[in-house]
């Protein structure tokens, strides 16, 4: 007993001390091994204590009652699973491409203010969201957040946070496509790679539904292997003259080609493409973050970025707006994600052993997500800030050479020579870098120099283009699937309008539905193509306010069941991430729409334009096309904000009537059942 | 300490399908059928082996389904249901 308070308190101390070096540090250079121990310090114990806090006191945990696995087990869907297999599961679900991008771009602040909000978001907001909307649930048979929202709040409140969740799919595929679109634009080599993984996946479907039923596993390594070789085979072709012509495309041919691929992979039956590739992409997921962790703790290599940089004002070139909101709304994921929630009340509830688990799972697997997003912070702050910026810079902004480029950061502050941008691109394989937003090609830069290092000199550009392989093809099955989601979502909810088009069977309701998704997420993406500011700039904060909306609105629900079943006295666990997170949505929202600086605000923007088609330095329809864009935008964010805003006053009303007695505080919980597993 | 318990007590044998593999067995084949099978239930696959299993065991008197449709129910479950991966 005395031995373990003392390695708490072991434990305690390191991440202070951690965290006092952080703070303290104003040298050249710190080790990524005191941003690794801070977070890990503080992880362990907020796990310890705050996770177990809520456990016992908040929610009432107890391993007497049946959960849904063991009371409707029926070997599909309600299966009991054990809790590490379980942590793995729910974990491949909810790591995306989020937690990656989201604090290399952040980085532009500096490593300190993403590593704070990184690890502190985490710990009293995003793992407390997931584990609550886990747990309510797993007592509700594992009915969605929709569905829960419908049941606590109101049919009203259900069906706007179905809108919400379709808006931010929409909004979220054309971002992510986007990220994949600047990695790929010009690269013969990852554009071979990626192409390969199509064959690869209809190969695999039919090994494991036509030649050898149920061999998932055969198929899968079978998969990989093939995947390993197309990337070397990428090589050669990036270095052939006659090859590399047919593998390099511009950036709108790309979005195109991926809009084309997604309504194909949408009408497609789910075993030949869709299901292969997601199992691809999860392997390749989960093998690449742990290679990533083992790296970064063989390297510990020292971070050259600053602790804060100078555009916390605002001015920064990745994208727009100061620190707060900015590095609250860019970082998403890694700290909390709406979508979480999503996650959370879909499979993973239904396969709880027990109701302890859920602690592990939810709260865990999300400390674990902020984990992965840390590391993905290290491996861009590991760059020199001058290289940083040459390739998360727009084009427009460094003005289109290695020249200009080197000039204008140095502008800024930073040191970095033509030559050393040249020579980073030739050594992964690159003709350029230059301006390759949207956060995938620096962290695989990044990536490249940690695995390098560690496994392998010589192996950068192998590297580089294993880390944007295994970027881009998980990120394409997020389309994938995302689009699939979306189409169902879609018929859903104009099923209600008639009837014929809600038959998710009846191919022309399938087809239509398929093509309305396509058309929203691919509008976007080729409007982010287009975009002069690089399309990040305006793409990223709206896909980062939406996903954080979603998050307040699965804060409400948490808030509602806790009040709901009689304790709120410490609703307090979740309004208080609410509050901040409202502050900071809002105030971010506010500040896209209505900002005087036209590389803020959507709506200042749109008036720049507009008077230089009125001087002529600009074509009327491209002019035209720009404005409808910000506009677009502008309403999109609104219609967030709205409808966020319905839900919490619909949420706080609820709230309200049980605090004054005038409702009963009563949840809607399964009825109990005594467990029949050995305790 | 009630959490070092572990869940494979608690759960009686082949409610975990085929995830569970008998403690008596040694050696590098049992071994890699125990990865096999985590492999298999972190990255999602379909169990066909352990839903009839369980069916046969807990359900008796239900059709068990065939393989191609337990596959097919898979699919849907998977993909046609509401998100089941993140950003």
């Amino acid at each position: 007993m005395l031995l373990k308070r003392i390695g708490w308190l072991l434990v305690a101390l390191t991440g202070a001390v951690a965290w006092g070096v952080l703070a303290l540090n104003r040298g050249e250079t710190i080790n990524a091994a005191w941003v690794v121990l801070a977070a890990v310090g503080t992880y362990l114990v907020a796990y310890r204590f705050y996770s177990r806090f809520l456990a016992d006191r908040v929610l009432g945990v107890n391993d007497r009652r049946a959960t849904p696995a063991e009371r409707l087990g029926n070997g599909r869907d309600f299966v009991p699973t054990s809790r590490w297999v379980l942590f793995g599961h729910h974990f491949a679900a909810i790591a995306g491409a989020g937690p990656l991008v989201g604090p290399v771009l952040a980085a532009q602040f500096g490593y300190l203010p993403g590593t704070i909000w990184l690890v502190f978001g985490v710990v009293l907001g995003g793992a407390v969201q997931d584990f609550i909307i886990l747990f309510g649930s797993m007592r509700r048979d594992g009915k969605s957040l929709g569905q829960m929202a419908k049941e606590e709040t109101g049919p009203a409140t259900g069906l706007l946070a179905m809108i919400a969740v379709l808006a931010i799919m929409v909004i979220l595929l054309a971002v992510l496509a986007l990220v994949v679109v600047n990695a790929l634009k010009d690269s013969p080599w990852g554009v071979f790679t990626i192409l390969c993984t199509v064959p690869i996946a209809v190969l695999m479907g039919f090994w494991m539904k036509v030649w050898r039923p149920g061999k998932t596993l055969e198929a899968s390594a079978a998969g990989v292997a093939l995947l390993l070789l197309a990337l070397v085979g990428g090589r050669h072709v990036a270095e052939s003259a006659t090859l590399a012509p047919y593998f390099t495309y511009s950036a709108l041919t790309l979005a195109y080609g991926i809009i084309g691929y997604g309504f194909i992979a949408s009408v497609l039956p789910v075993w030949m493409l869709l299901c292969p590739r997601d199992y691809l992409s999860t392997f390749m997921k989960i093998g690449t973050i742990l290679l990533l962790a083992l790296g970064i703790v063989l390297v510990l290599p020292p971070l050259k970025l600053p602790a804060v940089t100078p555009f916390i004002d605002g001015t920064g070139p990745v994208f727009a707006g100061k620190l707060f909101p900015f590095a609250f709304i860019t970082i998403a994921c890694g700290a909390i994600s709406g979508f979480h929630a999503l996650v959370a009340s879909g499979t993973t509830p239904k396969m709880l052993i027990r109701e302890s688990d859920a602690r592990l799972i939810g709260y865990g697997g999300m400390l674990m997500e902020s984990f992965v997003a840390i590391m993905a912070l290290c491996a861009a702050a590991l760059l020199d800030p001058g290289i940083y910026f040459a390739i998360n810079a727009p084009l427009t902004t460094l003005g289109g050479n290695v020249h200009s480029a080197a000039e204008v950061i140095r502008g800024w502050g930073f040191s970095v020579t033509p030559e050393q941008i040249d020579a980073l691109a030739a050594s992964v394989g690159e003709k350029t870098l230059l301006g390759r937003t949207g956060g995938a090609p620096s962290l695989a830069v990044g990536m490249a120099h940690i695995f390098s290092s560690a496994f392998g000199q010589g192996l950068m550009a192998l590297w580089y283009h294993f880390a944007i392989m295994f970027e881009a093809l998980f990120i394409l099955t997020t389309v994938d699937t995302g689009t699939r989601v979306g189409r169902f979502m879609l018929q859903e909810l104009a099923g209600q309008i008639w009837r014929p088009l809600g038959r998710t069977s009846w191919y022309p309701s399938t087809v239509l539905a398929s093509a309305l998704v396509v058309a929203g997420w691919g509008y976007f993406l080729v409007q982010g193509v287009m975009d002069p500011l690089g399309g990040i700039n305006s793409l990223w904060p709206l896909f980062g306010i939406s996903n954080q909306l979603l998050a307040s609105v699965a804060l409400c629900v948490g808030t509602t069941l806790i009040i709901k079943s009689g304790k709120a006295r410490y609703a307090w666990v979740t309004l208080l991430p609410l509050s901040w997170l409202v502050a900071a949505t809002f105030t971010a929202g506010w500040q896209k729409v209505f900002a005087d600086d036209p590389r803020l605000g959507f709506l200042a923007h749109a008036a720049e334009t507009a008077s230089k088609v009125a001087s002529g330095t600009m074509l009327d329809s491209l002019g035209a096309r720009l404005i409808f864009n910000d506009r677009l935008d502008a309403g999109v964010t609104i219609a967030f904000m709205l409808i966020t805003l319905l839900v919490l006053l619909a949420s706080a009303r609820e709230w309200v009537l049980i605090l004054t007695r005038r409702k009963p505080a009563r949840a809607q919980e399964s009825p109990f059942v005594e467990t029949a597993y050995a305790g | 300490m009630r959490d070092s318990s572990g869940a494979a007590g608690r759960v009686p044998s082949g409610r975990m399908g085929s995830g569970a593999v008998g403690g008596g067995a040694v050696g590098g084949g049992a071994v890699l059928a125990w990865l096999a099978s985590v492999i298999r239930q972190v990255s999602g696959m379909p169990d066909y082996k352990g839903y009839a299993e369980h069916v046969r065991r807990f359900h008796p008197g239900t059709r068990v389904l065939t393989e191609q449709e337990y596959y097919a129910e898979y699919l849907h479950r998977r993909y046609g249901d509401g998100p089941t991966r993140c950003c």
